[in-house]
């Protein structure tokens, strides 16, 4: 999970006008019939080692595992046949083309390991490969949808404690060097260095070893069975190459030539970087997965939203990953450029401390449970989110984005209700002064409310809020404040309420590292919630196999977050990019739009000057 | 001379060691520190963190890093930064030249610029457009100098889309054109910046230079050239000029700093990568060893250029060759506004 | 006791004499009537882009304090967050509204008290720690003059933007009043070297001899005597520092480290609209539009001041 700096717009809708505990989407403009999405060609892919349909997903259960591998083996040889030479075509007739990708933020780093933010993340997946890939359905029970990258098929053990990875042959560092389960080894040990850093790290906490039998295989030894064990082998790490990295120091990997010059092995090879100014990308032609079909991906970076929006709207760039709402219709205006709506899988929040002074004493204000669920109550999320987002955000029920495994749209949700809450506090002794503002004998009813500078949508947010709970009496400082400094004072338990926004990878994991009692001292839960009942729930809920029963024990733990409002849980954005209509699209993967981004292609009809700058160009800048 | 040259480097070197100084003590007094904003992930360890604050030498104590930096300096090494991951002399190297360029030209458009206005302002004296371009240049001396540059942006670039939106050159088809092609392509991004910073210090220069020239408009040497029958332009430009200019090249000397404090609005606001937006960014990063850097560079380029004002003054005139006995340079004095 | 003597300036300055000395005639008792700051006005009416300035100036600063009066709507209250959201000017907000429903007319008049007042204050201490700065250099010479006017060369060297984004930043949230100290004490040095300029040059005049020779202390000498003749500069001093500061303030506002939102200053109110230059464009045009009017009446109101203070310096006077 990172802290996703900002969110941007999201379209929705309130059912009813009453408090929302859920809303629904608008229908969203449909991409024009010009721009067709492309489905991934994996129908006739001869790597479709483990398509949806087949019984392969086991959700830890283990029945008839044997069967299944010879199912998949003899599919696997069938599947090859067609399809053809697929991987290693270097002349595609309708390869070619460019896309330019404006950033609003500059890349910090190239180094996989370290990829925080979503544009490292992006150069990241681009360069480098995982073993496999979630599908679109973004599933992290079990193996269902994975796709198969780095590793052409797994297996599981019998006891489901450990999963072997088979490498594809094929596969390539850039620099011709071949993929070996060494490099999956030494990946494995990089990330789980303690004096790496890796954030990832405390994901892989449940692995404990990685061995490798032969050359091409690697087996992942588990310490105990859960559901997400695929997830967190495939999805936390790319790979990367032992024998570039083998040397150097760990505190001196962010600092090193690789890190300036990746060598990667995945469809986009890395050609040049200028800080502040553009990355660029080149395809791979010899890549095991075939050669992408567009030539080149820039990524030309602005150093904030205004310019990366001018640079779409000029026709300097293709595609802007976030459109805000008020500019959408300037978007639209234009004939050469389509909005895609996509989801962000993020929430935002409003978290209150339930322990202040460092977590020594309970907060006077927000220990207090019928406080916080007045305060929840006080609060009219479906016209913040329709103020700040338009239509580009949903009201979630509870901590989850929709579509992660861990979400549950019928979870309860505290509805909007100001003569509620005035109750709950008067009978709870919080009396109105004469100025409004309420008290209980010396106390009054006041907090700071902390946002980070670095987002508007946070910083509008706490405005609005504070205007909403002064009508209930309570007095609420805005203290807008940098992020280094809101992250220490987060990391210190040192706050009374903050605006925050979780992005996540969908994990169930996420709920244990946010809100369990064991979080406070190991976690991310700043607000030093602790409820065990919540804790069995969630840990139940990360343990079981029967997806029914995992969606129960969650409808429970949620129920238990609903009633007692550690939190306020405000808004889910939608994201709308604006594509440049000549670019034909793959769909979109929640998390990464540029999952697909080797199967985008720009028609030889509709090319513009930079689409044919071509390959060659530019060797001699790179050898500089 | 040679006297009063050695005597202020050392008066600038001491300068320049006391402001790094209290530049140092300030930002490791603040609270924040560097590693929080490139670590902010909260799956990474208590422990761990303090595993790279001691890398980077942030946890001992605070005059130990003072003189691990100033070692540091004395060897040429400015420090590691952690937000660019690399040699803070590799982050300026790629920074200044950016600053210098659209400094430069900002002077040159300022001062022909400037004093273009004041000759005309002059020669057409209480005529309308002596009182329009005074006006004009009142009104140019008053702006925000971000809110020009993002006028400027509105109007030029976004509204009337004739000039890029920021950045130095075209990233993407940059690298592919012929040289006369990417000379036009830098020209093109440096009109709008470079403009923006010249406007304001030119109607500065332009008021300065208009007062001086009425000050020497009633010398009786132009009576005289006047009596010959010169035409009042060559009297003006040959004449007038030539002594008016003085005051105006200290201003020279000064408007050095005016353009490194002005270049860091007008380099944010465009995404220009000079030392100003470099500066701007490492304080939000909490980034230590770049704002040091950027301090020092600051304060360098200030002192140069009040001892290249006085310098030039002096050369320029002969009365103070004689006389360089003013202990404080005083030609610079009373122009520095608060 | 006291004598009229004219003052190098025009006008007529009292001078204070020791006791000892004889009353002086009735008729010099009498206020004159061309005191010296009737005859600063005097000389100040004659230019008409200085009165035009102060006119301009008194307006601003009329509508400003009234502001209670004028504005329709309160400067901090969301008016419908749905409906009136990021609103082009129209007749009922005739310079439209903010992404959180704010009456953008009720936030600049309400910011300009805040700008302004921040400003005044901000340019009345750099004002007075220059003056006793400068005086005391002035006044005492030798080496504690030398000294003390290197530390001033040396603060000055560093570029003030920078250590202002430094400071203010670093410390988070700077409230109005640290905010203005800040400003203040970051903005002395030219004002000290302008008074320890003249503060030198009087020192030695016969009058300044004279009245130390009759028992005068320096704090006297240096309050009732030199100051006042310095007056005038000191005073352009201000008027230059309040458009300086009302500048300042802008900017760092704009980037974060001033006034802080949800506080509305012209600065903040650029803030706001930061991001969405094109689309929300009212909220950057009018509080620029705003800033850039009271400064150039400052700077206005400044020019004049200094015209009329100093005929014979060259600054623009007619002869």
């Amino acid at each position: 999970m990172a802290d996703s700096g900002d969110a941007g717009p999201a379209p929705g809708v309130t059912i009813g006008g009453l408090g929302p505990s859920f809303v629904a989407p608008l229908p969203i403009s449909m991409p024009p019939a010009s721009v067709r999405p492309i489905v991934p060609a994996s129908s006739c892919h001869p790597r479709v080692a483990s398509p949806a349909p087949l019984p392969i997903a086991r959700a830890g259960g283990r029945a008839g595992g044997r069967a299944r591998r010879v199912v998949c083996a003899a599919l696997m040889v069938l599947g090859a046949g067609c399809g053809g030479s697929g991987g290693i075509s270097a002349g595609r007739a309708d390869a070619g083309g460019t896309i330019v990708v404006a950033l609003a933020a500059d890349v910090r780093n190239l180094l996989p390991a370290y990829a925080i933010s979503t544009q490292d993340q992006m150069v990241a997946d681009l360069m480098f490969d995982r073993l496999a890939d979630p599908g679109d359905s973004l599933n992290t029970v079990g193996d269902r949808g994975f796709l198969p990258r780095l590793a052409e098929r797994w297996s599981w053990s019998a006891d489901s404690l450990s999963i072997t990875f088979h490498l594809d042959p094929r596969a390539r560092w850039h620099d011709g060097v071949p993929v070996r389960a060494t490099d999956v080894r030494f990946t494995y040990r990089l990330f789980t260095d303690t004096t790496a850093a890796v954030p990832a790290a405390s994901q892989l906490a449940a692995i404990d070893s990685v061995t490798t039998p032969d050359s091409l295989t690697a087996t992942f030894w588990f310490k105990h069975r859960y559901p997400e064990q695929f997830f967190d082998a495939t999805y936390q790490m790319h790979i990367c190459p032992e024998h570039l990295l083998r040397g150097i120091p760990t505190s001196a990997l962010l600092a090193s030539a690789f890190s300036k010059h990746p060598v990667g092995d995945g469809q986009f090879r890395f050609a040049s970087w200028t800080p502040g100014s553009a990355l660029e990308l080149v395809a791979d032609t010899m890549n095991y997965r075939g050669r992408p079909k567009l030539d080149r991906v820039i990524l030309s970076i602005s150093p904030n939203y205004g310019a990366a929006m001018a640079k779409l709207l000029a026709g300097d760039a293709d595609l802007f990953e976030s459109v805000h709402p008020d500019n959408l219709s300037e978007v639209r205006r234009r004939p050469d450029l389509t909005t895609i709506p996509y989801d962000d899988p993020s929430y935002g929040f409003l978290w209150f401390n339930l322990r202040t002074a460092k977590g020594t004493r309970p907060h006077p204000l927000f220990a207090d449970r019928d406080l916080r669920r007045a305060l929840s109550m006080a609060i009219d999320r479906a016209a913040i989110v329709r103020n700040v987002f338009d239509t580009l955000a949903y009201v979630p029920p509870g901590p989850f984005p929709r579509g992660a495994s861990n979400a549950d749209p019928s979870a309860p949700a505290l509805p909007y209700d100001t003569m509620r809450a005035d109750r709950l506090l008067d009978s709870a002794g919080w009396r109105r002064g004469s100025d409004g503002i309420r008290r209980k004998g010396a106390r009054e009813l006041a907090f700071t409310l902390s946002v980070p500078t670095s987002s508007k949508t946070r910083q509008q947010i706490a405005v609005l809020i504070q205007d909403q709970l002064a009508h209930v009496g309570a007095r609420v400082t805005v203290d807008p404040m940098e992020m280094p400094v809101l992250m220490q004072r987060l990391e210190g338990h040192d706050f009374d309420a903050v605006l925050q926004n979780w992005r996540t990878d969908g994990a169930m994991d996420d709920l244990r590292q946010t809100w369990t009692t064991d979080a406070v001292r190991h976690g991310a839960n700043y607000g030093d919630y602790a409820n065990p009942t919540f804790d069995a729930l969630v840990d139940s809920a990360l343990t079981t196999s029967d997806p029914a029963r995992v969606h129960e024990l969650l409808h429970r733990a949620y129920t238990i977050l609903d009633n007692d409002a550690p939190a306020v849980w405000l808004y889910q954005p939608r994201l709308v990019a604006g594509v440049h209509r000549r670019l034909h699209h793959a769909p979109f993967r929640p998390d990464a739009w540029w999952a697909h981004l080797a199967d985008w292609s720009v028609p030889v009809a509709d090319r513009l000057p930079r689409d044919n700058i071509g390959l060659t160009a530019r060797t001699t800048a790179q050898a500089q | 001379m040679r006297s009063f040259v050695v005597r202020r480097l050392v008066q600038a070197v001491t300068v320049a060691a006391a402001v790094t100084t209290l530049t140092f003590v300030l930002i490791h007094l603040a609270p924040g520190d560097p590693l929080a904003g490139t670590m902010d992930d909260p799956r990474v360890a208590p422990s761990v963190r303090a595993h790279w604050r001691q890398v980077y030498g942030l946890d001992r104590p605070l005059p130990v890093q003072y003189v691990r930096f100033l070692t540091g300096v004395a060897r040429g090494d400015l420090g590691f930064s952690v937000s660019y991951n690399e040699p803070v002399i590799a982050v300026i190297r790629r920074a200044v030249p950016n600053t210098l360029m659209l400094a430069g030209t900002a002077l040159v458009l300022s001062f022909a610029a400037g004093i273009l206005i004041a000759v005309i302002q002059v020669r057409r004296e209480g005529t309308l457009t002596d009182r329009a371009l005074g006006a004009i240049s009142l009104g140019l001396y008053s702006l925000p100098d971000f809110w020009l540059a993002q006028v400027a942006l509105l109007a030029f670039s976004y509204w009337l889309p004739i000039f890029p939106a920021g950045g130095t050159i075209d990233p993407v088809i940059h690298p592919y054109l012929g040289p006369a092609a990417a000379a036009l392509d830098r020209v093109r991004h440096l009109v709008l910046p470079a403009v923006t910073l010249a406007a304001l210090t030119a109607a500065w220069i332009a008021r300065f230079q208009r007062a001086a020239l009425l000050d020497v408009a009633a010398d009786d040497y132009l009576r005289t050239a006047r009596a010959k029958g010169l035409s009042e332009w060559t009297i003006l430009v040959r004449h007038a000029l030539r002594n008016a200019l003085l005051p105006v090249i200290t201003l020279f000397g000064l408007s050095l700093s005016a353009f490194v404090s002005g270049a860091v609005f007008v380099e944010k606001v465009f995404g220009w990568p000079g030392i100003g937006s470099v500066a701007v960014d490492a304080v939000g990063a909490r980034d230590y060893p770049v704002i040091i850097a950027c301090t020092i560079i600051g304060s360098i380029l200030v002192a140069a250029g009040s001892l290249i004002a006085d310098l030039l003054y002096m050369l320029a005139d002969p009365r103070l060759r004689r006389a360089e006995g003013d202990a404080d340079g005083g030609a610079t004095s009373a122009v520095a506004g608060a | 006791m006291t004598v009229t003597r004219p003052s190098e300036r025009g006008g007529a300055v009292w001078v204070p004499v020791g006791p000892r000395d004889a009353a002086p005639p009735e008729r010099e008792r009498r206020r004159p009537a061309y005191g010296p700051w009737r005859a600063l006005w005097r000389r100040y009416r004659r230019d008409q882009g200085a009165v035009v300035g102060l006119a301009v100036l008194a307006t601003i600063a009329a509508i400003i304090i009234a502001a209670p009066l004028l504005a329709a709507y309160p400067p901090d209250v969301p008016l419908d967050i749905i409906a009136l959201k990021s609103q082009p000017p129209s007749w009922l907000h005739p310079l439209g509204t903010d992404p959180v429903s704010r009456d953008v007319l009720s936030r600049v008049l309400y910011g300009g008290r805040v700008s302004l007042a921040i400003a005044v204050l901000a340019a009345l201490t750099a004002a007075t720690v220059g003056t006793l700065y400068g005086a005391i250099a002035g006044y005492a010479g030798g080496a504690v003059d030398a000294i003390m006017m290197r530390v001033t060369d040396a603060c000055l060297s560093i570029p003030r933007v920078l250590l202002l984004l430094t400071v203010a930043a670093l410390w988070g949230r700077l409230s109005i009043g640290g905010l203005v100290l800040v400003l203040g004490f970051t903005g002395w040095f030219g004002v000290s070297r302008i008074v320890r300029g003249e503060v030198l040059a009087l020192r030695d005049r016969e009058w300044a001899i004279a009245a130390r020779a009759l028992g005068a202390g320096a704090t006297r000498t240096l309050l009732r005597h030199i100051l006042p003749n310095v007056a005038s500069p000191i005073i352009v001093a201000i008027a230059l520092g309040i458009g300086n500061v009302i500048l300042l303030e802008a900017g760092l506002s704009f980037f974060g480290v001033g006034v802080q939102p949800p506080q509305a200053s012209w600065g903040t109110i650029m803030q706001d609209g930061a991001d969405q230059v094109r689309a929300l464009w009212w909220l950057t045009v009018f509080p620029g539009l705003a800033i850039v009017t009271t400064v150039m009446a400052v700077h206005a109101v400044a020019d004049g001041l200094r015209r009329a203070a100093d005929p014979r310096s060259g600054y623009g006077a007619r002869p």
